[in-house]
């Protein structure tokens, strides 16, 4: 019985403990610690970029085209005055909510091979993970505060199906933007990505 | 490093009387730390392929996962329907492409009943986007006529041109029948291992018949209409459970959510049914973290009293060690026996408790799939399932520290010659 | 009462076993030696009897011939290693591979078979292992036939060791002492939990596969009786310079 062979047991099991130990101590934080309205921050905002590869990292911001204003019509009301009972308040807010639906994209990223962050609204869940969602900028976007707009939506797909993703996850999103136009009828035009790679978003200090 | 194997396995089986107790309690704890957590996943992979490509369930405004687990699941039960006006409305916005209504009431012989619109068939969808597929027969064409889930037809052996009559209500309780307005089977579903195949499918319009001579829950004494003169009444359904819908763009799925809400002619609501499900698996995820950490502590206590046996018996066992020091082994090479005796009992325990689990599945899956419609599988074992094995063998590897190092000890100070 | 503590170099080197010389010991706690020993000396193939009464220190002067305890001061070697320059882990190696012990009672794993007690030591030391399959196919090969030597039979081999009687014990004992040809056999008072009429029986036995193996044998007891067998006989209380000093008997 040599001594290398009880060195190596104990090395072994010592380390096994510790493997152990480590994947069980999952993260505990509800809602991996967002409250509802935060945002995620893009790399491209941060002074020291880091290397996103082919993947141009892109901002919620670059999807809205620069020539389009929602508040052009409603700059004539002035809401400081305004009682939150008013009716002119709350048809100021239908009217603010239609334009939103109605929001142009930006034509220029058609094609565009982008990484960009966001949160997970799962769409089609498998059993072997989730092939469809739709992803957008703020946390809670589907719970209690108004969605966004048709274009601070992107409604990805993934081949590779990807686990351990749910409601509300951030993550990274790298793949190809298509845009969509609208028909007449629908009056929707939108975003869509076919998602090459799907993975966690892991700073947690990066909040707006 | 065999010799020392062989010293404690044998060493082992000759106290084997003793140790059992040991090694059913650690098998016992490992098939509660590995059952559990299979029933979680399996519970969780049924759930997320029984619906798929719908994009929001509409209904009136109760809970979202209230909602779903009615609707998708059969479980629970609505607290209110829609009125079929809203339905229509429904239907006739731009953003939507396909509504399919469905209500829910009646049951037969336990198995719940669907009464929808033939545009089921066509657009409802599981797992992995696949339409539903028929086994054998079509569709309803006549008004009783009624499409069986695979399990129904198999269950009580139906086959197509059979008749079978509707029950009142759900549950297992002595229910009123339909009992003058019989249904006839014209098609069997091919197997989808979701709720499907546990329902009875019959049309909207039969629904509304079978209840026209009825009211609150019973048939209106003295008046009863016949199966043939039905089809003289409205048979428009008056109000629904809810309404499957979906899009033309998925990403419309906001604005239709609020298009939903904000209806004035009723208060309902629209629902993510992916996000309702996420919703409800937070919620059991307390109780499931709750569960493994008793799971865990039944663990440690196994454990314990296997130290404790082990300790308990070490004082007779010195002399064995004084042996084993003449023979050339040392107090590390007694400490290492110990421990590797430790181990190979943990080793036999999970080895039993998984064994217990895999021999469960079988015996139990067919109560859980009548009684639950949940669809137990003998998959091989997950990441989580192996780390909660790797977790008790390594904690009965470092619990048999405990006598091993007292086995140390004496025979460092016993030497050759304890003082037995 | 004969003695014959041996000259200091009157062998050969080769020739030698055990050495000890100024070998004293005393336990953790105590403040006074238990041992204290001028000079010994066992040659090849010697037959020693040392005889003491209880609590003398017979054990103990095993332990230190056995390297089981290593003294304070003054030197014990076996085959002309000094049992204090090698390491712990070194001294169990060393020990396995070239000493037997025969203790006074439950001298075997009672869940091992009775040959698969013999043949633990080869399995625990690859040099007494060597031994044994130089002289004869296997380890396996040499238990059974100090087995037999020993006069247990065939069908008494495969059962577990609990289930013999003592005195079978200590025949077995003897022959898993024995089994791998070690230079030296260490015996502690075997005979005392034999009875009377096995006790000589046993002896013959224990002296003869000794002679055949050309292994020295160390053999203490308090019993006189047995002292006539042996060439050499010691008086542990006349060799013990601190029992004298203590008045200690």
């Amino acid at each position: 019985m040599k001594r290398t062979h009880v060195a190596v047991w104990l090395a072994a099991a010592i380390a096994s403990v510790a493997i152990a130990a480590a994947g069980a101590a999952e993260p505990a934080a509800k809602n991996g610690g967002y409250a509802i309205g935060d945002r995620l921050q893009s790399r491209a905002d941060r002074t020291s970029p880091s290397g996103g590869g082919a993947y141009r990292e892109a901002k919620w911001e670059d999807l809205i085209p620069k020539d389009w204003d929602p508040l052009k019509d409603l700059r004539k009301l002035d809401f400081g005055r305004l009682d939150d009972a008013d009716p002119r308040a709350t048809l100021a807010l239908d009217r603010m909510r239609e334009i939103w639906d109605k929001a142009p994209i930006n034509p220029a990223l058609d094609g565009a091979t982008v990484k960009l962050p966001g949160f997970v609204v799962p769409l089609e869940q498998t059993k072997s993970g989730l092939r469809e969602f739709l992803l957008v900028p703020y946390f809670g976007a589907c719970i209690h505060v108004p969605p966004p707009p048709a274009n601070q939506i992107v409604h990805v797909f993934s081949k590779k199906p990807i686990r351990d993703v749910h409601a509300m996850t951030a993550v990274w999103v790298s793949g190809t933007l298509k845009t969509e136009r609208a028909n007449s009828t629908m009056g929707m035009s939108g975003y869509r990505m076919e998602a090459s790679r799907v993975e966690r978003y892991e700073d947690r200090g990066e909040r707006r | 490093m065999r010799t020392f194997l062989l010293l404690a396995a044998r060493s082992a089986w000759n106290r084997r009387f003793v140790l059992s107790l040991a090694v059913l309690s650690i098998a016992l704890s490992t098939f509660l730390l590995v059952g559990i957590d299979r029933i979680r996943s399996d519970v969780r992979e049924n759930f997320a392929q029984s619906v798929s490509g719908t994009d929001l369930i509409v209904g009136a405004r109760t809970g979202p996962v209230q909602l779903v687990l009615y609707a998708v699941f059969r479980i629970g039960a609505a607290t209110n329907n829609m009125r079929w006006t809203s339905v229509e409305a429904l239907s006739a916005d731009p953003a939507v492409a396909w509504t399919v209504p469905i209500s829910l009431g009646d049951s037969h012989h336990g198995f719940p009943v669907l009464g929808t619109t033939p545009g089921y068939f066509e657009h409802f969808r599981y797992g992995d986007r696949q339409l539903l597929r028929f086994r054998e027969g079509k569709p309803f064409a006549g008004l009783f006529d009624a499409v069986l889930g695979a399990d129904v037809a198999d269950a009580l052996g139906y086959r197509l041109g059979d008749h079978i009559v509707l029950s009142h209500g759900m549950g297992n309780l002595n229910l009123p029948q339909h009992a003058d307005k019989p249904f006839v089977v014209t098609g069997v579903l091919a197997r989808t291992g979701t709720p499907v195949d546990r329902t009875v499918h019959v049309s909207l319009e039969a629904i509304e018949a079978i209840h026209l001579d009825w009211q609150g829950g019973a048939p209106i004494p003295g008046f009863a209409i016949p199966a043939g003169m039905v089809r003289k009444f409205d048979l428009t359904p008056k109000a629904v459970t809810a309404v499957l819908v979906g899009l033309k763009s998925r990403a419309a799925v906001f604005v239709m959510q609020r298009r939903v809400a904000a209806f004035t002619a009723e208060p309902l609501m629209g629902v993510l049914p992916g996000v309702a499900l996420d919703e409800l698996w937070e919620v059991i995820g307390v109780g499931e973290r709750a569960l493994l950490v008793i799971s865990a502590l039944v663990a440690a206590v196994s454990l314990a009293g296997l130290v404790a046996v082990v300790l308990a018996s070490l004082n007779e066992r010195r002399r064995e060690l004084a042996i084993l020091r003449a023979l050339g082994a040392g107090p590390r090479h007694v400490l290492l026996l110990l421990a590797l005796e430790g181990t190979l009992i943990t080793a036999v325990g999970t080895a039993l408790g998984v064994a217990a689990v895999v021999a469960a599945i079988p015996t139990l899956g067919p109560l859980a799939l009548a009684r639950y419609g949940l669809a137990l599988s003998l998959s091989p074992p997950t990441p989580t399932q192996q780390l909660l094995v790797a977790a008790v063998l390594v904690a009965g590897w470092a619990a048999s520290l405990i006598p091993a190092y007292r086995a140390y000890r004496y025979s460092l100070i016993d030497g050759l010659t304890p003082r037995v | 009462m004969v003695t014959g503590a041996g000259d200091v170099s009157s062998r050969p080197a080769r020739e030698r076993v055990l050495t000890a010389r100024d070998v004293r010991f005393r336990w953790p706690r105590a403040r006074t030696d238990c041992i204290d020993l001028e000079t010994l000396e066992v040659g090849r193939g010697e037959h020693v009897f040392i005889h003491g009464p209880s609590g003398c220190g017979k054990s103990t002067l095993l332990s230190l011939f056995g390297g089981v305890l290593v003294p304070q001061s003054g030197s014990v070697r076996l085959l002309e290693r000094d049992w204090s320059a090698l390491s712990a882990w070194d001294r169990d190696a060393y020990r396995v591979a070239h000493v037997g012990f025969i203790f006074q009672q439950f001298n075997l794993l009672p869940y091992l078979s009775v040959v698969e007690n013999v043949e633990l030591p080869c399995r625990l030391s690859r040099v007494r292992d060597a031994n044994a399959r130089a002289n004869g196919a296997s380890a396996r090969r040499q238990a059974e036939e100090l087995l037999l030597e020993m006069q247990l039979e065939r069908d008494l081999w495969p059962r577990p060791a609990s289930t013999l009687s003592v005195g079978q014990q200590q025949r077995v004992a003897a022959a898993r002492a024995l089994v791998g040809l070690p230079e030296l056999v260490l015996a502690d008072e075997p005979t005392s939990s034999v009875d009377e009429d096995r006790r000589n029986a046993f002896l013959e036995l224990l002296l003869r596969v000794c002679t055949a193996a050309h292994s020295a044998l160390v053999f203490v007891s308090h019993d006189l009786r047995i002292a006539g067998r042996f060439q050499r006989r010691l008086e542990l209380p006349a060799l013990n310079r601190a029992a004298s000093r203590e008045g200690v008997a």
